[in-house]
């Protein structure tokens, strides 16, 4: 039985995964992708930084408490990928920008949120956060944190893309 | 389905015309109490080996002191009232509180092994106050300006009963070296 299981997961999983992901990176190199997927989402470093800076609220399996204004990672933060406006606002939600963790820190971090989390919703052309990204953007404050997500939740939506809730002030 | 009455009944009747009650009892009794000296079957011998195999956990060897004690390495940034004092243990929230679902995750030094483990304080609520052996862990915690790193927190503020009750300590992986 236990042969059979790691069998699976030797074989069947890493070809399930390809399958996959096939649509998503459709056109650009599925394998140089996949190795990037696979190297960002498999830092240890990261993975505890994540769970020290992050994980007591948003959890360890990234679900969040929606209904507390804790929206999920879940199939979702990966979107936001897909807009210059965007990957900003991962950068400088006060959660990330005024984190203990520094600027490389940082990006590993956001790098191995959109692998484990959503690899599926990042844009085609996605390019792993860096430092230096992080760095430049990550000083300048938001006035009203709350409506620029809602702004940009709103913009995903007219891409016909699904954000996850955010139910700030509903409640 | 007719058949099989038939046959159950004739298939009784044959055993018991051939051998009598005492009979049948006594070699049932040998073929239990010869199997239990061949193969293992009994549950409780087979429970008793597998604790023996398996290495304690490290609940399991603390005393109930140590883990009534601010002292014990895992509550190293507990701030609040050890669930162990107050019907629940280090790791379970007393019978009617619930656990929070946001927590203060912390790295505590294990001394027993040397390692750095990462260790989530969820609060247990729904009750009021337990009240008893208060700890006030400070370890890697901020003044409240820093928000993101204040432990003076109540976790409970996303369960729908907000009452604080006591805090309990899961180990969540290893931590930083």
């Amino acid at each position: 039985m236990s042969k059979f299981m790691r069998g699976i997961r030797a074989g069947l999983l890493p070809c399930l995964a390809l399958v996959l992901s096939a649509p998503a990176s459709a056109g650009d190199a599925g394998p140089a992708r996949h190795a990037m997927l696979e190297s960002m989402g498999n830092s240890l470093s990261a993975y505890k930084d994540y769970m020290l800076n992050c994980g007591g609220c948003h959890r360890y399996d990234g679900e969040g408490v929606a209904r507390n204004a804790v929206p999920s990672f879940r199939g979702s933060i990966g979107l936001f990928t897909r807009l210059p406006e965007g990957r900003e606002y991962m950068i400088r939600v006060p959660g990330a920008a005024q984190s203990q963790l520094g600027n490389a820190e940082l990006a590993d971090v956001l790098n191995w949120m959109v692998a484990n989390y959503s690899p599926d919703a990042l844009a085609s052309d996605f390019r792993p956060f860096t430092a230096g990204e992080v760095g430049s953007a990550r000083p300048y404050r938001y006035d009203d944190v709350a409506a620029e997500r809602r702004r940009l939740e709103a913009r995903l939506r007219q891409l016909g893309l699904k954000p996850a809730p955010y139910l700030y002030g509903s409640n | 389905m007719r058949w099989l009455d038939h046959f159950g009944e004739s298939l009784t009747r044959k055993v018991a015309h051939a051998s009598s009650r005492r009979s049948v009892l006594c070699s049932i009794g040998k073929v239990f109490v010869g199997t239990a000296f061949v193969m293992p079957v009994l549950p409780v011998a087979r429970i008793a080996r597998a604790a023996e195999a398996a290495p304690k956990t490290d609940l399991e060897t603390a005393t109930e002191e140590e883990l009534a004690s601010c002292d014990y390495w895992r509550y190293c940034a507990v701030d609040g009232f050890l669930c162990t004092c107050c019907g629940g243990s280090a790791t379970t929230c007393p019978p009617g509180s619930e656990p929070s679902p946001i927590s203060w995750v912390g790295t505590c030094h294990n001394p027993k092994d040397g390692k750095d483990y990462l260790v989530s304080y969820h609060d247990c609520c729904g009750k009021t106050a337990c009240g008893r052996c208060y700890c006030g862990g400070q370890v890697r915690e901020r003044p409240g300006y820093e928000f993101f790193l204040h432990n003076d927190v109540n976790w409970c503020m996303a369960n729908s009963n907000t009452t604080y009750h006591c805090t309990v300590s899961t180990i969540v992986g290893l931590g930083k070296n």
